[in-house]
Order: structure tokens, then C-alpha cells, then sequence
């Protein structure tokens, strides 16, 4: 079985990311800065009613419009529209501003349907039918134990609710593609994607031609965090329009205002909670009544309990449906809205069991939670990663300064401090290929269909080549984003790195193992005494020639091997904590962060920078979750009031805390092998920071985001309740 | 109207054995490269579905894309893979 190198050389290094400074320069074209020869602009018509059936669609004074080359109904007579932002219809023009013209020009008659926008009113019997089949549709029920027996015996129980809201991707690049025909047959495009081979496969399939014709190309993108997989109906659009123009490429990307309608976001979640414990702070029970939207779509289910041994528990979840934009996968679907109901009542539990709500977690960790071996094997405690990681994050932030919930002093200025646990999966898939090409120049190539989301993928395949071979990683090209190379995996999941590190290392081995028997054979050498270091050949360890003499040694053919997945050098299955320490003042409801620790493990960790950096992005995912986000939808005109970048908040560069990043990378952990980190830094961020503000003020805040109305709501509920009013 | 197998008890919900529907997609097939199974956990669901032929959540037949949906024959849009 393969094994990563003992001592290694640069896995495991901070290694700047190789294109780096072609992103910062501006020299390196994102998908949507592609302007192929004689590119055509494409823009959508979308509903500007969250429910209507189109009666008629009229296109002709469009298609007369000047610069005006194609015009494709997607929505047409009879079609029902179920948010505002649903798609309608694509125009293609000389000019974006031509297409736009064109757009306003189609001709749209309506039947306005009933609309409904709420969860609160989607379940009420007069409510109008998003799904034929009804607004509401529970999910699996979970039974274990007898929870009303442990109520009764339990020391303290919880009643609460807890809630957050939908929260739209911002991805910095939206979705899109450019298309163009190159034959009758035959499609190249330029995609904002998490996959290019699934987006391949996908035009493929609308036009009816074979796969291999269609060449997908993602150099770079700019964020897709699970909401960019496939063509999509733009995408598809794009291309029916480069048909309608002879192939002329068609760039159609969405604006900001269609990002938010359309682009996917993360499901609201709610729960009603009832939660027991014992005095030794043991949860006992615990019952919860939970819902979710994702819009006109599913998905809004999550993992709950989360993360803790609970031996009573029955739970229920209704999914509702709404006349909003459906749900896309957005950065660990699930775990989010699971954790800060967690988490929000492990604390209230705490609270009222008068305990350090960091002793009661470590009390309930779940010992029978095991994650797998560099083996395949479950023989990795999760419960004991989070014994070893939970202290180091406590001292990080200075969890000995945490003061008892409601006992921060006295005046309007209080501080407080919170922590949460997480987990995911992640692992790899053992479906991808890559190439290793060793030419006689001396140049290395490594190619494979997968795509750098911005996590790194490229930098780590050079790392891994540049390791084994003895090179630099500026020696190696890493040759990605290209759906007719060796098939490559799909940037979901936190799966990349554990996919394509193994086959790398693979290819990459055989490449040199192949490279040593010829080079031998010209000097004539055993294989078994050459060896690659500093960028040199080695005999018997003394250097005799440069890399590039080596590779002349070759001749005329260079050395190309394919290889697969291999077991032992990834895993999966990864714990993690994070806490926080705001500032809250109870005048205003401004929270200001101060401090956030992240706590991650994940296995073997090719580039500390390019990991850190990911967890970086996930925690500050993570703080506009708990502060800032909120798709906010007007029961009235159904309509989403803040679809822009002014009134959907999100973080500045001021309210960025410091952020201690620690990754809990023992000898234990690096044998488990390569685990992606993509989601699991991101999962905790909310749910800490929301038990750090109501340690803070002294009650809980239990609707996220953490808001000024949402902090002086509850604030005002507490006192409300105390009679203070 | 009502939906019968809506108004089941949550665990009695059917499950569904036929084959999907060859136009239904979701993130996982293109993650996990499985071509049959949602991304279903133990103990919750939270797949989100799409159809090739829409690219939306809704069918042909304008009706919800799902699991166990997209798995009924009797739906007209439905091709077997």
C-alpha cells in the first residue's frame, strides 16, 4: 500500500498558491472575463412575480431589435413561474446594453397566481399550493429512547425555539458561462463551475451530442461553495443562443440582482426544543419539533441531534415550501442550521444547570463516534479529537475569562464568550485519473478534469509532484479545469484534495519510477541507485547531473503515465471547535467580534497556507452567517427586498475580528492521510458566535442573524417577561 | 386534495425501489459519482433535486422533483435510465 514520505520536503510546508500572483495581477481570466472572438452578450428575462402562469410570451419586437441575434422562450404559454426571479427567456446582442433592451422588449402576459412567502403562512390551510401535493412535507421521524420518561427525571429541562433565516450565495464571480459552437457537433465553454466535466456532460445531453465534442474550461473561478454544479439554465441558454447565431459565443452570466433570486441559497431552520439534563451535567433527552425552507424546492432538512450521545431523543422535521428561489448545496449543507440549534440549547441547558457549558459538551461527546484510519478502518474516537482539540481553543481565546451568562456587568458594554462543536465527513472518491507527463525538456505536467475552486487544488498537485520528484513547485505545471482531460472530481463535499492527491501521487510515482529505468539504462545505471533531490540526479546519493541533463537522457519520448485512487492515502471523518469573544452593547444591539478561535483537523495537510486560508474563508463565512445574513422576502408583493449588495449585509473588512486559526495537525492525524477541509470551517462559526452574544447580554438571542433588532427584540422579550416593560 | 401518502405518519412514509428517473440530478451524483442513491443520512435527507429537462426543481409534468418521485413510473415525464 502507497504511503506519503515520512519527512517530507514540502508537504506540509506553507506554500503560496502558484497562481497567486497572476489572480492578484489581474493577469489570469476568470470564466466571466472571457471575450472569445465576436462574443454575443446574453441577458435573462426573470419573474418579476413570485407566482404567475405565463398566458402568452410575444418575442417578435425583441428579435427586431438592433444588435438583437437570437431569442430562446424558456418559460413558455401555460408555464407556471414560482419566485421572483424565475426564469423566463434569453436574449443574445452585440451589447450587453442591446440585450437589454431586447429583454425589455419581449412581451410577457401574466396570470398572477396567489403567492406565499413565509413559512408561517405556507402552512396555513388557506395557503396557495406551491408542490401539488402541499406547502409541507415531513421529513424521516427519529425515535430512540423514552424522552418523556427522562423529562421526568431529569434535573433541568429547556423549552426553547431557536431560529435562522434563508441566506443567498454571494459568490464573488456569479453563475454563468460563455458558449460557442465550433461545429455543428461540437461546443466549447467557458464556465464559472464546481465541475466541468459534469457541466460537459450536461450540455452534451441537451444538444444530443456526444460528450467527448464538448470542451468545458474552468482556468479559475471565483466561488461556487456547492452552488455551481452543472450547466444550469443559463448555461444551456447560452448555448441555444450561440446556435441561433451561428455559433458566435455567447457569454451569459447572471447580475447581482439574479444571484440572489436565482443564484441557490442556504434553507431558514427552526426548531422547537425541549432539552434535559442531570446535575453532573449529562444531557439526557432531548425532543425537537423542526422546519425548514428551501424555497420552491427541498433540502431544508439537517443533521440534529448534532455532534453529542443523547440516549433520548425523538425529533421530527417538516420541510415547507414557499414561492421563494430554491435551495442550492451551500458550504456544508446542513451542519450549519443543525449546530446553532445545537449548540444555542446546549447552552441554555448549561445556563440552568449553572455549568461551564464547556465541561457539559466534553460530558457528552459521543464515544461510540469513531472516524476511519489511513486502514479504511473506524478506529479513530471523534469524541477524542475533540478532548485534545476543545483546550486548545479554550486557551486560545481565554475561555478563564468567561464570566457566568447575565453576569458581565453593569453597564450598556458587555463582553462575552461562546464556543461550538462541529463535524463532517468529506473523504475521497476513487473514480479520478491523472496524468503525469515527464518531457525530455525537462518540463512536468500533471493533467487532470478537476478545477481550482480557489481552495488550491492546482497548487497541491504541484506540491505533491514536486515532492516526489525533487523539484520546486514552480517546476511542475499543474494542468486543471479542462473536461477532456483524465477524468477529475467534482469541487463538492470538502472531496477534491482526498480524490485528487492519491491518483496524483500515483501518476507522479510511476512517472519517476518509469523516468529512473530509462535514465539508468542510457548512463548506464541501475534504476535502484538513482534517486531525485534538489532538482538534481543522484547515484548512489552524490548528484551527477541537473534535472534537465537527466531529462535529455530520455531521448525523443518523454514519460506520460495515467493513474488512479489508492487506498491509504486519504481518509475522511474530521472534529473541530471554534469559540468566540464579542462585545456587545445592549443599547444599540451592535455585536462586535473581538476574536475568533478555529480548532481543525483534516488528516495529512498538503499546504499549511493554502489550508489555513480555507479555514480563514470558512469562519468568515461563518461570522456574516451568525451577524449579518438574511434573504429578506415581503409577504405582500412576495418579492425579495434586499436582492443587491447594499441591503443584503455582509461583513467589511471592519468587522473582520482576529482570527486564530490552529490546526491540530499531530502525528496521529497526518497518518489518516489527505481529508478535505472545504465545509467543516465553516459549520461552527454562527452557532459560537450566538452563545458568546448571550453570554454577553444575559438572555438568549435565538433568531439569527445576530442583528441589532435581533439582540433588542430579545432583550425587550426578556425584560417584557421580568415585567420591566 | 389531500395527499395520501403526505398525510402518512413520517415513518410510514413510502420507500421508493424503482429506478430514477434518467433526467433526475443532484449535487452527489457529480460529487460522490453515484448515479442511484440521494445524499441521504441516517437520519435526514437534505438532497436537493433538479431535472435535465427543466434544469429546476419542478418536472415536465410540473411537479416537484424528488427521490421517491422521480422514481414513479406513473409520472409522464419519466424515462428509466
Amino acid at each position: 500500500m502507497p504511503s506519503w514520505p515520512e519527512k517530507p520536503r514540502l508537504i506540509g510546508k506553507s506554500i503560496p498558491r502558484i497562481d497567486g500572483l497572476a489572480k492578484a495581477s489581474g493577469k489570469i481570466k476568470y470564466p466571466s472575463d472571457m471575450r472569445p472572438e465576436g462574443t454575443l452578450f446574453g441577458v435573462m428575462l426573470y419573474s418579476p412575480h413570485p407566482h404567475a402562469k405565463v398566458t402568452s410570451i410575444d418575442t417578435a419586437a425583441a428579435e427586431k431589435m438592433p444588435g438583437v441575434k437570437g431569442v430562446v422562450v424558456i418559460a413558455k404559454a401555460g408555464a407556471t413561474l414560482r419566485y421572483h426571479g424565475d426564469d423566463i427567456a434569453g436574449v443574445a446582442a452585440e451589447t450587453e446594453e442591446q440585450a437589454r433592451d431586447a429583454v425589455r422588449a419581449i412581451k410577457v402576459d401574466y396570470e398572477i397566481l396567489p403567492h406565499v412567502v413565509t413559512e408561517e403562512d405556507a402552512v396555513k390551510p388557506d395557503a396557495p399550493k406551491i408542490v401539488p401535493s402541499g406547502n409541507a412535507r415531513k421529513g424521516r421521524a427519529q425515535t430512540t429512547g423514552d424522552p418523556e420518561a427522562a423529562f421526568k427525571e431529569a434535573d433541568a429541562v429547556v423549552e426553547a425555539e431557536y431560529s435562522a433565516p434563508v441566506i443567498t450565495h454571494v459568490c464573488l464571480e456569479p453563475h454563468g458561462l460563455t458558449a460557442r459552437w465550433d461545429r455543428d457537433d461540437a461546443i466549447t465553454a467557458w464556465a464559472s463551475t464546481q465541475a466541468v466535466g459534469a457541466t460537459a456532460g450536461e450540455l452534451a445531453g441537451r444538444f444530443s451530442i456526444p460528450v467527448t465534442n464538448v470542451t468545458v474550461l474552468t482556468e479559475v473561478m471565483g466561488g461556487g461553495f456547492g452552488s455551481k454544479f452543472g450547466a444550469d439554465v443559463w448555461g444551456l441558454t447560452a448555448a441555444e443562443l450561440s446556435k441561433k447565431a451561428g455559433g458566435r459565443p455567447v457569454k451569459m452570466f447572471l447580475d447581482r440582482i439574479q444571484e440572489h433570486l436565482a443564484g441557490g441559497n442556504r434553507p431558514s431552520a427552526a426548531g422547537k426544543v425541549k432539552i434535559a439534563g442531570k446535575k453532573d451535567g449529562t444531557v439526557t433527552a432531548v425532543v425537537a419539533t423542526t422546519s425548514g425552507t428551501g424555497g420552491a424546492r427541498g433540502g431544508s432538512n439537517f443533521p440534529f441531534p448534532y455532534v453529542y450521545a443523547i440516549k433520548n431523543v425523538s425529533r421530527e422535521h417538516t420541510e415547507i415550501f414557499v414561492n421563494g428561489g430554491g435551495a442550492r448545496a451551500m458550504r456544508a449543507p446542513g451542519h450549519p442550521q443543525g449546530c446553532l440549534i445545537m449548540e444555542a440549547a446546549m447552552d441554555d441547558l448549561a445556563d440552568k444547570l449553572g455549568i461551564d457549558p464547556l465541561e457539559m459538551r466534553l460530558k457528552n461527546l459521543n464515544d461510540g463516534d469513531k472516524v476511519v484510519d489511513a486502514n479504511g478502518k473506524p478506529t479513530i474516537s471523534r469524541a477524542g479529537i475533540y478532548r485534545e482539540q476543545v483546550p486548545i481553543g479554550a486557551k486560545l481565546i481565554g475561555w478563564e475569562n468567561r464570566k457566568p451568562r447575565g453576569q458581565n456587568g453593569k453597564g450598556p458594554i458587555k463582553r462575552g464568550y461562546g464556543m461550538a462543536l462541529h463535524q463532517w465527513g468529506g473523504g475521497g472518491t476513487a473514480v479520478n485519473k491523472v496524468t503525469c507527463t515527464i518531457s525530455p525538456d525537462g518540463s512536468v505536467e500533471l493533467k487532470t478534469a478537476t478545477q481550482d475552486i480557489g481552495t488550491g487544488a492546482r497548487t497541491i498537485l504541484a506540491i505533491i509532484a514536486a515532492e516526489i520528484l525533487g523539484l520546486e513547485v514552480k517546476d511542475v505545471i499543474s494542468n486543471i479545469g479542462n473536461s477532456t482531460f483524465p477524468p477529475g472530481q467534482g469541487s463538492g463535499g470538502s472531496t477534491t484534495s482526498p480524490s485528487m492527491a492519491p491518483p496524483a501521487f500515483n501518476a507522479v510515482s510511476k512517472a519517476r519510477d518509469e523516468f529512473l529505468a530509462r535514465v539508468g539504462k542510457a548512463i548506464n545505471e541501475e534504476p535502484a541507485d538513482l534517486t531525485l533531490q534538489d532538482g538534481k540526479l543522484d547515484v548512489k546519493g552524490k548528484a551527477v547531473m541537473s534535472w534537465k541533463d537527466a531529462c535529455r537522457k530520455l531521448g525523443m519520448m518523454g514519460v506520460s503515465v495515467t493513474e488512479g485512487f489508492a487506498e491509504g492515502l486519504a481518509s475522511g471523518g474530521v472534529a473541530g471547535c471554534q469559540f468566540a469573544d464579542v462585545t456587545v452593547d445592549i443599547e444599540t444591539g451592535v455585536v462586535k467580534l473581538n476574536k475568533i478561535v478555529a480548532v481543525q483537523d483534516s488528516g495529512l495537510i498538503l499546504d499549511m497556507l493554502t489550508w489555513r486560508s480555507q479555514v480563514y474563508g470558512g469562519v468568515i463565512g461563518g461570522l456574516n452567517y451568525g451577524l449579518f445574513e438574511e434573504r429578506v422576502m415581503d409577504p405582500g408583493s412576495g418579492l425579495m427586498l434586499n436582492p443587491d449588495m447594499e441591503l443584503y449585509k455582509l461583513a467589511g473588512l471592519s468587522d473582520i475580528p482576529e482570527i486564530v486559526v490552529h490546526a491540530h495537525d499531530t502525528p496521529e492525524m497526518r497518518a489518516r492521510g489527505v481529508i478535505g477541509v472545504g465545509e467543516p470551517p465553516t459549520i461552527s462559526t454562527a452557532a459560537a458566535i450566538g452563545n458568546a452574544v448571550t453570554n454577553a447580554v444575559g438572555v438568549r438571542v435565538n433568531k439569527f442573524p445576530m442583528s441589532p433588532m435581533n439582540v433588542l427584540n430579545a432583550l425587550n422579550a426578556a425584560s417584557n417577561k421580568e415585567g420591566k416593560a | 386534495m389531500a395527499d395520501p401518502d403526505n398525510d402518512l405518519p413520517p415513518s410510514e412514509l413510502p420507500i421508493a425501489h424503482e429506478a430514477p428517473c434518467r433526467h433526475l440530478r443532484h449535487k452527489g451524483m457529480y460529487v460522490y459519482t453515484d448515479g442511484i442513491s440521494g445524499e441521504s443520512h441516517q437520519d435526514y435527507d437534505n438532497t436537493i433535486y433538479w431535472c435535465l429537462t427543466t434544469m429546476k426543481s419542478f418536472g415536465p409534468d410540473d411537479d416537484m422533483v424528488d427521490g421517491p418521485g422521480c422514481r414513479n413510473p406513473g409520472r409522464t415525464c419519466y424515462e428509466a435510465i
